[in-house]
């Protein structure tokens, strides 16, 4: 069973192995497209080159070239093949046959330039006996003797294998680590091979003798419009990775490989002439020392690898010595923060991991797919020093003080000493008194204050409205106040009341508060009591307005479809509905109301009522008994060019004036006398703080 | 939501807002008896009777939750729970009072007679005194131009308001009491103007959004 090579370990590995036993690394590549290796062992047979690539005739020289350093050279091997007529095979490839088989023709002196003549004749001088090198002749009977020692197939195999185990194991390196085998060694003392040391210049890597690698690529033409690789060129595709195996298909860009097929067919080794470098190539060059490099001929790219010269070597080697640069101080200055020291070191190419995965696969040394700044390292002392500004160190600052105050034990606070609210109780005292004195000014003989005598226009057009309307219809009473504003409004919707009562004006309650029915209620039977009205005949509850203003308008529009069943009805109507008392008939909507007086202490209810039936309460005046706060707020209603509201009633001294000019009896004379010590009360007070505070600034500008 | 209903739902409310509005610009007497504009008229009827409907639910719904909030912090023994108990209490007891005597009972009126009118009356005597006592500190303390503005007006108002300092009999006080007319139906009434004005026009724009779906209350 044929075996393969780890390219890796060299460990033999079965044929059909895809990885290394020893070192996993991939024995068959990844690349599609790429023959299985055993085809691959064949070596450079497999190279064909494009017919497109195929060198053209005016550039045969390089041709010439390798015709003339395998002439005379054994090509028995080739021999079978060369018998062969190969149309497709390129021009090179022919040429290349017939130089085989035309031995003893040379080579055609005539497509060959200047300096390859010298070349060629310093050749045939040391080949005068054979026309034969002396190096080829031995590398010819080295070759036949393990080809009689190993027979049969696998002989493409055979070379790799005689190679590998040759050469060093460190062999796949960078140029650094390539030093030429003391096989090359000697190679490179033969005159003949010293014509291919003018090719690749020393820093190209050398063409690995991998065979399973190599792929079909075709030989540059260098034509007159081709722009041949310069050295950079060539560094920068070149340049292989450390540990990296050189491609075939990489050496192929600068010197096909055919010449070197023949070299390891000779010789089993690999001809390295570009990485020749020290002495070995010193040595080389010093041997060829009649070979005028000026009057040769060179291609452009040859030209541009003149540096490669031991001169140059010279040079760079002195170059080398130099001091390095030093930077500017306005550069140097320009210079990032080194706060990045990558302390990850580049490990030889033994101990770094095979690739696993993706193309590369099977390789050592590749370049690392985790980016190095992604690896853990140490701290350069550059990273440690922060840059911070002031506000930053502010903040710290303010940081620092909030965690240390936190760490505080925080002293228990001392309790007050609980201090008596004397004023609190001394102004609520003085107004107690003002309000109940009043009430023995009969008794002790102390005459109360007057009654107002000011008369507003207002209040005479409201008073003239309900003196004149008509008793035929009732009038509609909106108790919309809670029973906190009872005492303020009470007594000034009950003048209103009182004298709708007096003049039998029928009254009709409803609220859309819960608390108006019973408010209501209380107000009309303590009215209705000295004028002898009862409930269900000359005033009437429809109770509770649920709703809002949406149960306003509605009430506005059909009141009967709103208000189904009354408040606190007399038993004459409290099996029916309410709508059948006779105070209600003929009453159909807002607008068949005489009179509509709405009384509260919000604005908001106020305002509801004069928008809400505004455009159904037709000719029916609207009348407001407000609290003394909701008096602004309603006032524009009142005063608009078109009135929303025809009277405003608000007030206590407006209710005692209502009670003076209406007729009604002035009962409201210890009430207005309350009012009046309260409202003095309050002044007194006010005044009272003023000069307190006038007095203690007056001390406390005397004591500074 | 699925945009099919999120137009329904707009062209619900659209519809409603339209209905109802019309109903400001018509006259009901002016409506023919039988035409479509009397049953779009009684349909917007209708449509403001199920708010009526709604509001007294809702109420009901706030009742419940009045009532369930003051039961768990009876039954978690939080700060307080004596005094949801009695509301508690109080308010099982009227709730059954109305339920089964009437809102118009004796009973229930005794309970608002005696308990709600004084309590409720009683709270707006505190007002007044403590109103009295914020402004002797606030002009015993603070003796800033705000301060005797505030305080300055109020006593201004006070004294024209009736009979306290100056009897009404008093020359004088025609004098404060024009200038208290004056505070409370110029200077006052102008500022309740302006809010008033800025409320009918938030009124109208906001009634705008939901009539042209802008604004979405009921939902997305």
């Amino acid at each position: 069973m044929a075996e393969i090579r780890c390219p890796m370990c060299s460990t033999m590995n079965p044929e059909t192995a895809e990885v290394c036993s020893n070192c996993e690394a991939r024995l068959t590549p990844l690349v599609s497209g790429m023959p299985p290796a055993d085809q691959q062992a064949s070596g450079v047979e497999g190279i064909k080159p494009a017919e497109s690539d195929v060198p053209s005739d005016g550039d045969d020289w390089l041709a010439n070239i390798r015709a003339g350093a395998i002439m005379g050279s054994g090509a028995e091997d080739n021999a079978a093949e060369t018998d062969e007529p190969d149309e497709a095979a390129p021009d090179w490839l022919g040429r290349l046959r017939e130089a085989d088989s035309s031995i003893d023709e040379g080579p055609p002196t005539e497509e060959i330039p200047d300096w390859m003549e010298d070349f060629l004749a310093a050749g045939d001088d040391v080949t005068e006996e054979e026309e034969v090198p002396e190096w080829l002749s031995r590398v010819r009977a080295r070759r036949e003797v393990q080809t009689d020692a190993q027979p049969g197939a696998g002989e493409d195999e055979d070379w790799i294998t005689r190679l590998r185990d040759e050469a060093p194991t460190e062999q796949p390196t960078g140029v650094e680590d390539l030093r030429p085998s003391p096989d090359v060694e000697e190679l490179t003392e033969q005159p003949a091979p010293q014509a291919l040391d003018l090719g690749p210049p020393p820093d190209v890597p050398a063409p690995t003798p991998q065979g399973e690698m190599v792929q079909e690529k075709p030989i540059p033409s260098y034509d007159a419009g081709d722009i041949a690789p310069s050295p950079e060129g060539i560094d920068d595709d070149f340049q292989p990775a450390v540990g990296e195996p050189i491609l075939p298909e990489e050496e192929m860009e600068w010197f096909p490989a055919p010449d070197e097929r023949e070299l390891l067919d000779a010789e089993g080794l690999p001809h390295v002439p570009a990485l020749l470098d020290g002495e070995t190539e010193e040595k080389a060059f010093t041997e060829i020392t009649g070979l005028d490099m000026d009057s040769i001929e060179l291609p452009d790219w040859l030209g541009e690898l003149k540096p490669s010269t031991p001169q140059a070597v010279q040079e760079e080697d002195d170059a080398a010595d130099l001091a390095p640069a030093t930077l500017p101080s306005w550069l140097e200055a320009m210079r990032p923060v080194d706060t990045f020291r990558s302390e990850v070191e580049i490990e030889s190419v033994e101990v770094q991991p095979v690739e696993s995965a993706g193309p590369l696969a099977g390789l050592r040394g590749v370049l690392m797919a985790e980016p190095v700044v992604a690896m853990p390292r140490t701290a350069s002392t550059a990273a440690a020093r922060l840059d911070v500004t002031e506000r930053q160190y502010a903040q710290a600052e303010l940081l620092q003080r909030l965690v240390e105050e936190e760490e505080k034990e925080i002293p228990p606070v001392k309790a007050e000493r609980r201090r008596l609210p004397l004023m609190r109780w001394a102004i609520a005292l003085i107004l107690l008194l003002a309000v109940i004195l009043p009430f023995g000014f009969n008794q002790l003989g102390v005459e109360g204050y007057a009654l107002p005598s000011a008369v507003s226009p207002d209040f005479s057009d409201l008073l003239n409205l309900v003196g004149s309307i008509p008793a035929d219809r009732p009038a509609l009473v909106v108790f919309d106040y809670t029973p906190g504003y009872s005492g303020e409004l009470n007594t000034v919707a009950g003048a209103l009341l009182e004298h709708a009562v007096m003049r039998s004006l029928p009254i009709v309650t409803v609220s859309t508060r819960p608390t108006g029915p019973p408010l209501a209620e209380g107000l009309l039977n303590q009215i209705g009591a000295d004028y002898g009205a009862v409930n269900g005949e000359s005033y009437l509850h429809l109770g509770y307005l649920s709703g809002g203003p949406t149960a306003v308008q509605l009430f506005a529009i059909a009141p009967r479809n709103v208000v189904l069943s009354g408040y606190h009805l007399p038993e004459s109507l409290s099996e029916g509905s309410v709508w059948g008392s006779p105070l209600l008939q003929g009453v159909q909507q807002l607008s068949d109301f005489n009179l509509v007086i709405v009384i509260t202490a919000g604005t908001d209810t106020a305002r509801t009522w004069a928008e809400q039936t505004h455009p159904w309460i037709g000719d029916t005046p609207l009348v407001m008994v407000l609290s003394a706060g909701a008096e602004p707020l309603v006032r524009p209603y009142f005063e608009a060019s078109e009135k929303r509201v025809d009277g405003i009633l608000t007030g206590l001294p407006a209710a005692v004036s209502y009670r003076q000019y209406s007729g009604l009896p002035l009962d409201t004379s210890v009430q207005w006398d309350a009012f009046g010590l309260g409202m003095l009360a309050v002044e007194l007070i006010l005044i009272a703080g003023g000069a307190y505070g006038v007095g203690l600034w007056l001390l406390r500008l005397r004591e500074r | 939501m699925k945009i099919g209903t999120y137009l329904l739902w707009a062209a619900m409310a659209v519809g409603t807002g339209i209905i109802v509005l019309l109903g400001y610009f018509v006259q009901l007497d002016q409506i023919p008896a039988d035409g479509l504009v009397r049953n779009i008229f009684e349909l917007r009827l209708l449509i403001m009777r199920w708010a009526v409907l709604l509001a007294a639910v809702s109420l009901g719904i706030g009742l419940y939750n009045l009532f369930l909030v003051h039961w768990t912090k009876i039954s978690k023994q939080e700060t307080g729970w004596k005094y949801s108990a009695v509301l508690i209490v109080t308010f099982v007891v009227t709730l059954i009072l109305g339920l089964v005597f009437g809102p118009d009972s004796r009973a229930v009126l005794f309970l608002f007679n005696s308990i709600q009118l004084p309590v409720e009356t009683s709270l707006s005597a505190l007002l007044a005194i403590t109103l009295s006592l914020a402004g002797f500190r606030l002009v015993a303390q603070r003796r800033d131009l705000i301060s005797l503005v505030f305080v300055g007006t109020a006593l201004l108002v006070l004294i024209g308001s009736g009979p306290g300092i100056i009897s009404t009999e008093s020359l004088f006080f025609g004098f404060f009491a024009g200038l208290r007319n004056w505070l409370v139906q110029v200077a006052a009434a102008g500022g309740a103007r302006g809010i008033l004005l800025g409320v009918a026009l938030g009124s109208i724009v906001t009634g705008l959004r939901v009539l042209l779906a802008v604004d979405r209350p009921y939902g997305e």
